[in-house]
């Protein structure tokens, strides 16, 4: 079980190694989870690249078990914080309490719910910013500080936040520049008929499906931390690095690059951050293919989730309803691909 | 397993090439049209406009721009390709072969890695090997020359290019294109034989100045005198280019008596008989041969000239075999050229006086003899010049072979024959006509024009028929007539034989006509 020793193993191995996982992963949460399967990719994939998912859907669709499965199949550590109003920071990090050991009182800290492996912020738009803050904090820096003292989380740490496009009402919407932070904004949608009659079988059973742990709990971290090594190690020609600056400049209203959807409905553009997000998905993406080096078509296919939270649009395209999709979908027929 | 970077490297110059002939491709069908054009302007020309009875202006010039244009076009074309060759890169070249063998930008990749300078960072990437062994993998099974060269994308591409260099030049040519005159044709066909003769390997040198002479003549801007006088220089060099026939028997008298002869032995550069000479001829309309021919190869008179002459005559053939090494055949087509030639000169003469008479002005002295329109007398005694100059006088008194060379003509003086015919231009020699019996009933009496000639027992004549020239109904302007058959073949009244003393075969001469005949005393 795991990949233990892969600083060890031959190259070949280490991609087989990964394919694998990734693909017990993807089975294991397919077990629970009907449908959804972009989804879940998405969030085994920011998983292994150490980003953080922003997921938003209706209630209902299976949000907090899709990522409480993921966790029980990597054998992760999984904490769910439902963010409300009155919730406060010291809630989500911990916060140092008074205890008794020895005959001495003294103040300890005592982690709150952040300190997981997999931390599922449910409905993240109805805390009040000072609370998202804290917990934004925590995803960029993967630590916590209370009353001075800094504790590390554990790796790996993964946050999916998810939000509730109805009932706007009384919440706070993330803003531009804590949405991007999240690595991919995945939207999770309705399930089709035939789906939805395999969750009524599912749940309705006597007995409900289970998922089997790929890695050891007491080892699942570190053979994760070394699956995401290998995503870093996957190599990216000066041509399609070219190619993804391309698509980032093309989506930036001010830019040199930017094409004309662009500047009619975007205020802002995505920041480096998206680059980031752009080349370490499409990296996954080429490990997934079995191969150690990334093609056009993995950035292709990283732009969507990586890029779409990341665009401001301006009011012309709110009152257009013009979508941050389309204009990605335009800005993807426009870049052309360098002759290298 | 195949070396990647040799495999990728072979590629590369291989659609480098590819790239470089691509584009200079795009250019070579236009510069070649332009090119072809430039070269068969001239055949164009000749089953067009020329025709229909038009001219180019600035011929020369127009060919020599096309020409140029065309090799521009070639220069861009080697320039392009040149860039294209040159801006083939060895990341893009492999990224060609990614395509081809869909490999996922990992060859791209590859190439891309073992280009840069600062690669190391890659190079440390365990993962490295594995693209490696992989690129590797997918080229086992490439040939370079899966990339073939394919032309007909950029020659379709360029069609557009060579229809618009064909419009410009159609366009050009057009507004370039004038009616021509008739002194014009005429100077354009002095200019096509003499690059005929030029071509021919005896006589190459001193076409540039005939073609130089015709077109100066070809040049409307020229007043008709001086027309007149490069043609009558023209004449002058072409009687000098005249090869010296050699004689079969020294001590016969042979050629002096014949005209053709006594002009082709005629070499001289003398003065005396040269002016002498050009008055004598100017009195045989329908000569060939000139009188003067007689003081060259005669025996007894002008025998002390001849010697000059037939050194001059050596003189001129050693510089022509100096020049050349020309066969029998070479040279005797050259002589039927320049014969030809002299013809031409005639009627050009012809014409621009013709032309020149029909206008308004003080050239014409109704019933003067030596004033108005007629030309000055040849100089050295061109015989065709003199009978086309002289047309309409019909029956002129026949020089004495052998004695004409420093003689005084006998005949009219030029320029009187506007005076005679009133008009002038319809002689028999211009027209190609029966004279009319009231202008041509009877010839000069001996001294009635001029001393008499001193002409005895000539008992043969040699004429060439020029070609038809038929007037206006309303008198105007002469014009060729080209409904009618050209002569081209001398008439003689002689019965030939074999050792006839033309320069002609036999078969390339007749007899003359009956109706000549009584012309002939």
């Amino acid at each position: 079980m795991g990949a233990a020793p892969q600083k060890q193993m031959s190259p070949d191995a280490r991609v087989a190694e990964f394919r694998k996982t990734f693909s017990r992963a993807e089975t294991e949460v397919g077990r629970v989870i009907v449908g959804h399967q972009q989804v879940i990719r998405k969030v085994l994939t920011a998983l292994f690249s150490g980003g953080h998912v922003l997921v938003e859907g209706v209630p209902g669709l299976g949000k907090t078990l899709m990522i409480k499965t993921a966790a029980d199949a990597l054998g992760l550590s999984f904490k769910r914080i439902q963010f409300t109003p009155d919730l406060m920071p010291s809630d989500i990090i911990g916060t140092q309490v008074l205890t008794e050991s020895n005959g001495r009182r003294e103040f300890s800290f005592r982690p709150g719910p952040i300190f997981a492996h997999m931390v599922l912020g449910d409905e993240i738009n109805r805390a009040t910013p000072k609370t998202q803050s804290a917990v934004l904090e925590a995803m960029e820096e993967h630590q916590v500080t209370v009353f001075g003292d800094t504790y590390k989380l554990d790796a790996p740490f993964i946050v999916l936040a998810t939000q509730n496009p109805i009932e706007l009402e009384g919440t706070y919407p993330l803003p531009e520049a804590q949405m991007d932070r999240f690595l991919f904004k995945v939207v999770m949608t309705s399930p089709k008929p035939d789906e939805l009659r395999e969750i009524m079988k599912r749940t309705t059973g006597s007995e409900m499906p289970k998922t089997q742990p790929i890695f050891d709990p007491a080892l699942a971290p570190k053979q994760i931390e070394t699956l995401k090594t290998l995503v870093r190690e996957v190599i990216v020609a000066e041509p399609l690095e070219r190619y993804a600056i391309a698509i980032i400049a093309a989506c930036t209203p001010a830019g040199p690059g930017a094409v004309p959807e662009v500047s009619q409905y975007l205020r802002f553009g995505p920041s480096p951050r998206g680059l980031q997000a752009l080349i370490l998905c499409s990296k996954v993406n080429a490990l997934l293919d079995g191969r150690v080096s990334v093609a056009y078509d993995d950035i292709d296919d990283a732009v969507v989730p990586s890029l779409r939270h990341r665009l401001l649009r301006n009011f012309q395209a709110e009152a257009e309803n013009v979508t941050t999709e389309s204009i990605l979908e335009q800005v993807m027929k426009r870049v052309k691909r360098p002759r290298a | 397993m195949a070396e990647p970077i040799e495999l990728l490297g072979a590629a590369h110059r291989r659609l480098a090439l590819i790239a470089g002939a691509r584009a200079a491709a795009f250019w070579v069908v236009p510069a070649l049209t332009v090119i072809v054009i430039a070269a068969l302007l001239g055949h164009i020309g000749a089953i067009t406009w020329t025709r229909l009875g038009y001219q180019l202006i600035a011929f020369s010039t127009l060919r020599r721009a096309i020409l140029i244009a065309g090799l521009a076009m070639l220069a861009v074309g080697a320039v392009r390709g040149w860039l294209a060759w040159r801006a083939t890169g060895f990341v893009e070249a492999a990224g060609r072969v990614d395509n081809a063998l869909q490999g996922r930008q990992e060859i791209l990749t590859f190439a891309a890695l073992s280009q840069e300078k600062d690669s190391d960072v890659y190079q440390r990437s365990t993962l490295f090997s594995l693209l490696r062994r992989r690129v590797s993998s997918r080229l086992d099974s490439f040939d370079p020359h899966m990339f073939r060269l394919r032309l007909g994308d950029p020659i379709r591409r360029s069609s557009s290019i060579a229809a618009a260099a064909i419009a410009i030049i159609a366009l050009t040519t057009l507004s370039l294109i004038r009616r021509i005159t008739p002194d014009q044709a005429a100077a354009s066909k002095l200019i096509e034989l003499a690059r005929e003769i030029g071509n021919t390997p005896a006589e190459s040198g001193p076409t540039q100045e005939i073609i130089a002479a015709a077109e100066r003549v070809e040049s409307s801007k020229l007043p008709p005198e001086q027309k007149l006088q490069q043609l009558a220089d023209l004449a002058n060099q072409l009687k000098q280019q005249q090869p010296q026939p050699k004689p079969k028997d020294p001590k016969q008298p042979q050629s002096g008596a014949h005209p053709r002869n006594q002009s082709a032995n005629n070499q001289t550069g003398k003065s005396s008989g040269g002016s002498g000479n050009g008055k004598g001829q100017a009195n045989n309309a329908g000569g060939n041969g000139g009188s003067e021919g007689g003081k060259g190869e005669g025996p007894g008179k002008g025998s002390g000239n001849g010697g000059s002459n037939q050194g001059t005559g050596n003189d001129q053939k050693s510089k022509a075999d100096a020049n050349a090494n020309p066969k029998p055949g070479d040279k005797q087509k050259t002589n039927e050229q320049i014969a030809e030639l002299q013809d031409q000169i005639a009627k050009a003469q012809a014409q621009i006086q013709a032309e020149h008479a029909s206008t308004p002005g003080p050239k014409t002295e109704p019933g003067g003899h030596d004033k108005g329109s007629g030309l000055k007398p040849d100089k050295n005694g061109d015989q065709r010049l003199a009978s086309a100059d002289q047309s309409g006088k019909g029956g002129n008194q026949m020089n004495q072979p052998g004695q004409s060379g420093n003689q005084k003509p006998q005949g009219p003086k030029p320029g009187s024959n506007a005076g005679n015919t009133q008009g002038g231009t319809k002689g028999d020699t211009h027209l190609g006509e029966f004279p009319a019996p009231v202008a041509y009933q009877r010839f000069y009496q001996p001294g009635e024009h001029g001393p008499p000639i001193a002409i005895h027992d000539a008992r043969y004549v040699l004429f060439r028929l020029p070609e038809a020239i038929m007037a206006a109904p309303n008198g105007g302007k002469l014009m060729l007539d080209v409904n009618t058959p050209r002569a081209t073949t001398p008439y003689v009244n002689v019965p030939l034989n074999e050792n006839h003393p033309l320069e002609v075969a036999p078969n390339e001469q007749q007899l003359v006509p009956p109706r000549y005949r009584d012309l002939i005393r």
